[in-house]
């Protein structure tokens, strides 16, 4: 492991500064540092290589044209970024499942792309929080578990959510603040 | 508006998580801007469920992008430079930031208005909102107005507004028009003039106009001294003038 989350985060501190100075190398520094979380989060999303060259090539971008959109007051750059990302991903696959619900009707077997395994790539630093996450995933009730991974890895709305599941949308609601809560109490460190 | 703690936080909750679409998400971030700024224990829940939000992030596999990506971007931020809007930056937050102190003590300052005259106290936290959510997206583009002489030495506008949002804000400072006469905003494409509505600045010159369209459709954009009441083409002097 190459130093602790604090360490990676004053880092990302030091780098976003130099960013906002407009220097190419920490840039490209926080490029490579992110590319491949950005990617696998994007891909993840919306399932399609080139979407989510897409939307990691507008998310660094944008870092680059407007690094004050983060403000080190906030939080860490780790979660601004990953969630510009995330953001830019979901409006994409929803974009993209408009004009797909379209030309389905047409074409009813949309193949999936799936196993990815030689790709996939580990950094040090991220991958003993992932591992932290994935665990608290796991100990949240299926139900829990479900309208997190659809809103969040599946782009959908709550109202879309509800549809799907056949429940109330505010039990939607109710559910999903539940298992942020639960996962937030869980990483935490404090015990359930 | 009184929401209790569990509805805000439902909303924060789906918020993170990005589960909400445009129209919600503006109702959503009026809503929390709104019961945040009386309720410290929202305000400690935001942290938390945004945290959250971002550790999944972590749960999807990484991978490795294709090399021509990091190359294109490379060249594309040696050719471009650090953005290109060319409005300072700290002028933009300072105006967004005094907005947003002017709102926050109650002010009475969004008496700019357009057409129908609401201006109620929820309606201008939701403009503020809005307002500083679209000029703090990174996707957003800040256009600065050309001031003509009829501007005078004050006048400073800027337009705002992200791609595939059908919203374009102006804000900044313009002098108070002489008696019985109004701002007007116009849009244009190809010399074909739209208008879209009148207003005044507050009693210190602040101006926030929220025009619903989507800013693409249109190549310029015009601010005219009219008669009160409008006109229905552009009759007086330019103040302010962008090319969108
Ligand atoms: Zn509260």
């Amino acid at each position: 492991m190459a130093g602790d989350t604090c360490d990676e985060d004053r880092r990302d501190a030091e780098l976003h500064r130099r960013l906002a100075g407009s220097d190419p190398a920490a840039f490209e520094e926080l490029y490579r540092r992110y590319a491949a979380p950005a990617y696998g989060l994007a891909f993840r999303v919306t399932g399609s290589e080139p979407l989510a060259q897409e939307v990691v090539h507008d998310s660094f971008l944008a870092l680059w044209q407007a690094p004050r959109a983060f403000d080190p007051a906030r939080g860490a750059f780790r979660s601004f970024f990953l969630s510009l990302v995330h953001h830019r991903a979901v409006d994409t696959v929803r974009r993209e499942d408009r004009l797909r619900r379209r030309t389905e009707r047409m074409n009813p077997t949309a193949g999936e792309d799936e196993d990815v395994a030689e790709e996939i790539v580990q950094e040090s630093w991220l991958a003993d929080r992932r591992v932290r996450v994935k665990a608290a995933l796991e100990r949240l009730s299926p139900e829990q578990r479900e309208v997190l991974e659809l809103a969040y890895f599946r782009g959908h709305t709550q109202a879309r959510i509800s549809e799907e599941l056949g429940i109330p949308l505010g039990t939607v609601k109710t559910r999903t603040l539940a298992a942020m809560r639960r996962m937030r109490m869980l990483l935490s460190g404090a015990d359930p | 508006m009184s929401l209790d703690h569990e509805a805000v936080q439902e909303m924060l909750a789906a918020r993170a998580l990005h589960a909400l679409d445009d129209a919600e998400r503006v109702e959503a971030d009026a809503a929390i801007a709104a019961h945040l700024r009386g309720c410290d224990e929202c305000r400690e829940a935001t942290e938390g469920l945004e945290a959250v939000a971002a550790d999944l992030a972590l749960v999807a596999p990484p991978r490795r992008p294709p090399r021509l990506l990091e190359g294109r971007l490379r060249r594309e931020i040696r050719v471009r430079g650090p953005r290109r809007r060319s409005v300072p930056d700290r002028w933009v937050a300072g105006v967004v930031a005094s907005v947003l102190v002017a709102a926050v003590a109650g002010l009475a300052i969004w008496n700019a208005h357009l057409t129908d005259r609401v201006t109620t106290a929820e309606q201008r936290s939701a403009n503020t909102a809005e307002l500083i959510a679209t000029v703090s997206n990174p996707a957003s583009r800040t256009v600065p107005l050309i001031t003509a002489p009829a501007g005078g030495p004050r006048a400073q506008v800027s337009a705002a507004y992200i791609p595939g949002h059908r919203r374009l804000y102006l804000f900044g400072y313009l002098p108070e028009p002489s008696p019985g006469r109004v701002y007007e905003v116009w849009l244009a494409r190809n010399g074909v003039y739209w208008d879209a509505g009148t207003f005044l600045p507050d009693e210190r010159g602040l101006v926030f106009v929220r025009i619903v369209t989507d800013p693409r459709r249109f190549d310029t954009l015009l601010v005219t001294l009219e008669p009160a009441g409008g006109a229905p083409a552009p009759t007086g002097p330019a103040v302010v003038t962008a090319q969108l």
